[in-house]
């Protein structure tokens, strides 16, 4: 398992310096790009991206079937536009239903929608749970408290060519009676990729 | 939808045809995870294309642009009788790493 | 017949990690950003950068902090 590293940060810090002076130096990125695409993570590209999306799906069929053909196009209905590599990496979003749960993983690396949602949690990235989601969903999922009907189609989502996967929870019961924040609230990051529901 | 068929023995993949992950070992850089090489699963859907990776690991922004698809295999097919018979696991695989099976 | 990350399946890697989300320290943060650019800069593509990752040899790659192995890279593609 990989460490925090945090007892050698200064040592990173500094071979991080060295690199941000050489693509400087070559005119690939100032200090100042840098800064503003670390301030856009930090911001603007959130979860909460994303829960727009759920609670418009939810609220609005005709929002839904266009989430599902093309989550890009959707996204940026609410004017949330990924970004930051190719525009070759593509949004899909796949829906829960009574029948099928869906959850998101990246056993290669640890690809996520990150130019959508911002930066994955700890967990996501980690070798233990990329080697286990694909072979054991269930248990993996019993262990974020999620247990579903035996019944229910476990789809696991592993992202290893262009596309990203987001999950689309079904409203739970009572969720149109709620306001809109208070349905935003029930979409957590940890929904969106699938191993919770709201 | 089925592509026409392409340049060399590749054979043409569409949405819902049976296919078979190659059972290929390069050197390089390579996108088919190990557990699904050699299995069989169905074409669920059409990612799009993009640059192949195992070329533009080597010769990066030229490498030439192929088609990708996700394959779903039943969790049985993967892991054997220790996966519950309704998981299933959707794989995005680049064209040159599927036949038909 | 496959590097390091390639671990669908796997066995013996514990217990998921405590939660911890984005970046932990600046400099994770700033070797993220980095890559970013000269990606999208055209200097290297993803590609290359994925593949110079999974080359570090297992036991140190088992061994490194996640953003290492992006700073290890990118040592190696940017000069």
């Amino acid at each position: 398992m990989s460490g925090s590293g945090h007892h050698r940060n200064g040592e990173l810090q500094a071979r991080v310096n060295v690199l941000l002076a050489l693509a400087e130096e070559r005119g690939i990125v100032d200090r100042e790009e840098i800064d503003r695409r670390i301030e856009l993570l930090g911001s603007s590209v959130s979860p909460l991206n994303g829960a727009l999306m759920v609670v418009r799906a939810w609220n609005d069929d005709a929002y839904r079937e266009r989430l599902l053909d093309d989550a890009g196009a959707a996204a940026a209905e609410l004017g949330v536009s990924g970004g930051g590599y190719s525009s070759d990496i593509r949004l899909h979003a796949v829906a829960n239903t009574p029948e099928v749960h869906n959850v998101v993983v990246c056993t290669l690396c640890s690809c996520y929608p990150l130019a959508w949602l911002g930066p994955p949690p700890a967990w996501y990235k980690s070798e233990a749970y990329r080697s286990r989601v694909v072979r054991d969903p269930r248990g993996v999922l019993a262990e974020f408290g999620t247990t579903l009907p035996d019944a229910t189609e476990v789809r696991v989502w592993d992202a290893s060519a262009e596309a990203r996967y987001m999950v689309v929870p079904m409203a739970p019961a009572g969720a149109a009676d709620l306001s809109e924040d208070q349905q935003l609230d029930l979409v957590t990051r940890d929904c969106l990729i699938g191993v919770a529901v709201p | 939808m089925r592509e026409t068929e392409r340049s060399g023995a590749r054979p043409a993949v569409g949405v819902g045809d049976r296919v078979r992950v190659r059972v290929l070992n390069p050197p390089g850089h390579n996108r088919a995870p190990s557990y699904v090489r050699g299995r069989t699963g169905v074409v669920v859907r059409a990612v799009g294309d993009g640059r192949f990776p195992d070329e533009a690991a080597a010769v990066g922004a030229d490498a030439r642009r192929e088609e990708s698809w996700t394959v779903a295999f039943a969790g049985t097919e993967l892991w054997g009788p220790d996966a519950g018979p309704n998981d299933r696991v959707h794989v995005d695989l680049f064209e040159t790493y599927l036949e038909r099976a | 017949m496959a590097y390091a990350n390639d671990v669908g399946g796997m066995h013996g890697f514990g217990d998921l990690p405590e939660e911890g989300h984005g970046f932990e320290s600046v400099w994770e943060a700033q070797v993220f950003a980095l890559n970013q650019a000269c990606v999208a800069a055209g200097v290297y593509t993803l590609d290359e950068f994925r593949h110079t990752m999974e080359r570090i040899p297992p036991a140190e790659y088992y061994a490194m902090p996640y953003y290492e192995r992006w700073l290890y890279a990118v040592e190696r593609l940017l000069p």
